[in-house]
């Protein structure tokens, strides 16, 4: 009976999820209306992204090593300033690159692409890797320490702990840039995402599309699925007793290497700063952009993030001890691993079938991310022991209040990071806002896209710049909005 | 207070004003209250706002635009307008390609509207029966690398792009898209299918770079990684304005027989069926007059006004000293599906 | 009287028995020793006592209330059973400071401030009343937890383990509060042990769990 209870809890996160899903059951309904597939740009889509995906894992995989075990001054700014790669993609990062004097403008090609977006995402796997480190039992590195030299400690005894987070790295970045569509266009070669969007915008029919799309969503499933075993191996917690590497001094040329991703994002904005000083004289006074465009740009990604945290604990929250919380969990992370311009054109396939119903970009945020706030939740609840639960429940009180005032304070720093993540990722998207926005408005990063085409590079640059003032506002305001849950009342 | 509350208390603040900051706008018809008009616009962000500021200055009326990508430019507007046509969003067309614009007219998608301020506008500008009206016309040229070619190497024709010494040195946009698109429909105009279709796999043949837009073509000639692109004066103009190492030509003058160059006008259409045609109306008088050429001719835009009379861009000849291509630009609008498969075969795009 | 009867208890996990058929009554206001080997279920049937996990059959009362009761679809939760625990990771909230912990617990059997400050007084943490439990020490946070069980006037106390990691002489002081406190719970008191000098210190009566049935 309490099985069966416990059970009949995770419904509503079913249901919620079942209605997050609706765009890709949309597409596969049409697909078996059609029955056709299009691979022709499969290959090359994969080929770009693995090959990203592997400069991601061997860049990040080493940083996250190295600041996981070595203790590096400056260690924690390099580690953060590198993480804020992962507030923008890797096209804004590139087109800073180029406003640069001095030929960055000349790489084209999917190699190109490859490596500059790999270098963009590493700190993907940067923070896995370290995120697993910080997981490693104390007394075994030691061990490790006193029996072995370096090489064969790292061989044998690090890198082996370490490999689920590389692994987990390498396939969420491959994820990740099966959905990337601006650096393609960019360096100039054709990807699965490129003819979807081209062919989309060409007809704005969603079922011409399915041929094109339904390849890319299964590898992306089947990516996810893969993922899932390495990711929760280093996300949810194992091991009891001390846990984490006592750090030893690193070498110069490993300090210097910790610079590598602060560089490139150091590089990047100095590019804008250098073309908005630097360009015609006077066109930076001529930026196009609104007080009402940067605010909604600001007050959407943190709206969308909160709603879907608010949403994952409404529905996740009760069913925090069913045995299908963590299959729920999993199918969210699928979800998310489905391109966002996918999503979109989902929603705008359902619009269309309901006579032409428009659908707000912030529908599209919400379901396409739920699957964040998920993981955000499993893994925080995760940590939480028992016991503290299991104390609140023997309090008589509501349980909202207990809840509220007992158990989810304890998981406020996860769904903290979860929101301002969730938020950046919002706010970094060109693909849903270009397909979903209403005439009349606009948003801060499709501006920036559009300007970066023809305008003047000062007005790029200062658009730029504008940009990423307002993305880390974003990630700011998400992260503070679970702090709510450790608001205290005076006694 | 604790800072926590500060912070969430700024959130919510911004949240609040965000909603007010939206524009007032009913989401399933994408129009708004009788005081906005919708323009789904393929010009340039950039410029465009100028006109929509000046005519809001103007008029009080809220314009709600809605732009294309750079990657799929009018041709993704188009198919939107056609997914559209039961239940229209837009009010105006302004389309900055003049072929698919035109186009729109032969699906039924424009509304007749003859503005008093078309009357001066040139005939071979604009429909007789009112369904399209050109102004603000760009012309194709050629941007050059200074640093890599000279003022007397720079090809005088684009039929000097099939000739080895241009072998993968010289860009040009996606045919499928924008501009393009335009002049690669013309020549099939101009040439006919057989010879059109023979020039573009010389063109393939003697490694031309396909870049992603106009705007690529130009960053590509500028960066050096080309010595020559073909795309539109006003991204040509662009990249002079910001001192990069490039100069412009105007390709196809010479001689009497010369091929010219195109010629495409910005085209303003109202939608059939349009939420507001009142005010669609009132923004296309504003939109095809002399005052908006003039905005359009100064500044980056640098776009020639059809009406008679008005200056043009500074940093290029006057039009009436520049040899045009002479083509019809329904018989271009009509040769699009032909260009497009032909394009598709040739380069595999 | 408010005897603890615990009949046919049945607790089956993984595919074990944890509880095997348990019975025992349990004395109100005397403190019962439960002890056994690691592995015989003691936890286990201090959380089915509390609660928190439903027996697959058997009963269990407390004087004429029914706690739970397989066969009768009887299963009274948590919060109302009136029940304070003491875990053996203490289960300390730790936003929370000793006197929210105290006074939050309380409000159910009205407790005002006035009250939590007296019990945190009588355990002697009157002057760290505005202290979180990070801030305190390791037999601090062993009184807090005790005092956070008496909070609510429980029917019955429960304490699993809970003096396991503490020195000597702080387990001697804390034997005292828990023979001093006791008396004040209308209920039993069982205390969780596997050690000798635990039984010695606070058995008025002891019984043993071994493969999941209760002896003596």
């Amino acid at each position: 009976m309490h099985a069966r209870l416990e059970f009949l809890k995770s419904v509503p996160l079913a249901v919620l999820l079942t209605v997050a899903a609706l765009p890709i059951f949309f597409l596969a309904g049409r697909f078996a209306v059609l029955s056709t597939v299009d691979l022709s740009s499969l290959a090359p889509t994969l080929a770009f992204a693995v090959t990203g995906a592997a400069v991601s894992a061997i860049v990040g995989g080493a940083l996250g090593a190295a600041a996981g075990t070595l203790e590096v001054p400056g260690r924690r700014w390099a580690v953060g300033v590198s993480a804020a790669l992962i507030a923008a993609p890797p096209a804004f990062w590139w087109i800073g690159l180029t406003r640069l004097p001095g030929g960055f403008g000349s790489l084209s090609g999917s190699l190109s692409g490859s490596g500059v977006a790999g270098l963009v995402l590493a700190p993907v796997t940067l923070l896995l890797v370290l995120a697993a480190a910080r997981e490693i039992p104390t007394n075994a590195y030691e061990a490790a320490r006193i029996s072995l030299g370096p090489t064969r400690r790292i061989v044998f005894v690090l890198f082996p702990l370490l490999r689920p987070a590389v692994i987990a790295g390498f396939l969420l970045t491959t994820i990740l840039l099966i959905g990337e569509s601006e650096i393609p266009f960019l360096f100039g070669f054709r990807t699965s995402m490129t003819d979807a969007i081209t062919t989309f915008s060409q007809t704005f029919d969603a079922g011409r599309i399915v041929p094109v799309i339904l390849p890319l969503v299964v590898t992306v499933l089947i990516l996810g699925l893969l993922m899932v075993r390495p990711l929760f191996t280093v996300i949810l917690p194992a091991s009891r007793g001390d846990r984490g590497v006592v750090r030893k001094p690193a070498g110069a040329i490993i300090g210097a290497g910790m610079l590598v991703l602060p560089v490139l994002v150091a590089l990047s904005l100095g590019g804008f700063a250098w073309a908005a000083i630097s360009g015609a004289e006077g066109a930076w006074r001529r930026l196009p952009l609104g007080m009402s465009t940067v605010t909604v740009s600001i007050a959407e990604p943190v709206t969308c993030a909160l709603a879907s945290v608010g949403l994952i604990l409404l529905t996740a929250y009760p069913a925090r001890r069913s045995p299908a919380i963590q299959p729920l969990t999993v199918i969210g992370l699928l979800l998310f691993c489905v391109p966002a311009a996918v999503v979109a054109i989902g929603w705008i396939g359902i619009g269309q079938a309901f006579g032409g119903v428009s659908v707000a970009p912030a529908v599209a945020y919400v379901s396409r991310t739920l699957g964040l706030p998920a993981l955000g939740f499993l893994i925080a609840y995760s940590r939480v022991p028992r016991s503290l639960d299991d104390a609140a429940r023997l309090v008589s009180m509501s349980p909202f209040r207990r809840a509220w005032s007992l158990v989810l304070p304890l998981l406020a720093p996860s769904l903290a990071a979860t929101a301002a993540l969730t938020a950046a990722l919002i706010f970094a998207d060109r693909d849903v806002a270009s397909l979903l926005l209403a005439p009349g408005s606009s948003r801060l990063m499709l501006n920036f896209y559009l300007l970066s085409a023809n305008a003047p590079s000062a007005v790029v640059g200062v658009t730029a710049l504008i940009v990423f003032a307002a993305g880390a506002a974003v990630i700011g305001l998400a992260a503070a909005g679970p702090h709510v849950l450790r608001l205290r009342r005076r006694e | 207070m604790p800072r926590a509350n500060l912070i969430v208390g700024a959130a919510l603040l911004v949240a609040v004003v965000a909603c007010q900051g939206k524009p007032a706008s009913n989401a399933s018809t994408g129009g708004a209250s009788g005081r906005s008009v919708v323009v789904y616009c393929s010009a340039d962000k950039e410029f465009a706002e100028l006109i929509f500021r000046a005519y809001e200055a103007r008029t009080g009326v809220k314009v709600l635009p809605l732009y294309d990508t750079e990657e799929t430019k009018t041709a993704g507007l188009t198919a939107r307008l056609v997914a559209e046509k039961a239940r229209p969003k837009a009010d105006v067309f302004w389309s900055s390609d003049t072929s698919r614009a035109v186009a729109l007219v032969d699906q039924g998608l424009a509304a007749r509207y003859v503005s008093p301020e078309a009357a001066t506008i040139p005939d071979r500008f604009k429909s007789a029966d009112g369904m399209w009206t050109g102004f603000g016309a760009r012309i194709r040229v050629m941007l050059y690398n200074t640093q890599k070619v000279t003022a007397s190497e720079v090809p005088r024709s684009i039929l000097d792009l099939t000739k080895p010494r241009w072998t993968g040195r010289f860009a040009i946009a996606n045919p499928h898209f924008g501009t393009m698109s335009f002049q690669a429909a013309a020549l099939f105009v101009k040439w006919g299918d057989a010879k059109a279709s023979d020039f573009l796999r010389r063109l393939r043949d003697n490694g031309a770079v396909i870049a992603a837009g106009n705007s690529d073509v130009k960053d590509r000639v500028a960066a050096g990684r080309v010595d020559v692109g073909i795309l539109d004066e006003d991204d040509a103009v662009v990249a002079v304005r910001d001192k990069q190492p490039v100069a412009i030509a105007i390709p196809d003058q010479d001689g009497a027989d010369a091929l010219g160059t195109p010629l495409m006008p910005n085209v303003a259409l109202l939608i059939q069926g349009a939420p507001h045609v009142e005010q669609g109306q009132r923004f296309i008088d504003f939109l095809i007059s002399a005052e908006a050429e003039q905005i359009l001719a100064e500044g980056d835009a640098a776009q020639y006004p059809l009406h008679p009379g008005a200056a043009g861009p500074k940093l290029l000849p006057p039009l009436d000293r520049i040899r045009v291509m002479d083509v019809d630009y329904l018989d271009i609008a009509r040769r699009l599906p032909a260009m497009d498969a032909a394009v598709r075969n040739i380069f595999g795009l | 009287m408010n005897n603890l009867t615990v009949s046919d208890l049945h607790v089956r996990r993984d595919g074990r028995n944890i509880l095997d058929g348990c019975s025992a009554e349990f004395p109100a206001q005397r403190r019962t020793v439960l002890w056994g080997p690691s592995g015989a279920g003691k936890s286990t049937l201090l959380s089915a006592i509390a609660g928190l996990i439903a027996p697959q059959s058997g009963t269990i009362t407390l004087g004429p209330q029914i706690l739970f009761s397989a066969a009768d679809c009887i299963d009274v939760p948590p919060h109302k059973r009136r029940i304070g625990y003491v875990f053996q990771d203490l289960a300390l909230w730790p936003h929370l400071t000793a006197l929210e912990q105290v006074r939050l617990v309380g409000r159910s059997a009205g407790l005002d401030v006035a009250g939590a400050f007296a019990l945190l007084e009588s355990v002697g943490l009157g002057r760290m009343s505005g202290r979180r439990p990070g801030q305190l020490s390791g037999g601090e946070q062993q009184r807090l937890a005790i005092a956070r069980a008496l909070a609510g006037k429980p029917m019955m106390l429960l304490l699993d383990e809970p003096f396991s990691s503490v020195d000597r002489d702080t387990r001697e002081s804390l034997y005292g509060l828990i023979r001093t406190v006791s008396p004040q719970v209308a209920g039993p008191t069982i205390y969780v042990t596997h050690s000798d000098e635990d039984a010695q210190n606070l058995a008025e009566h002891a019984v043993r769990l071994t493969e999941g049935r209760l002896v003596g």
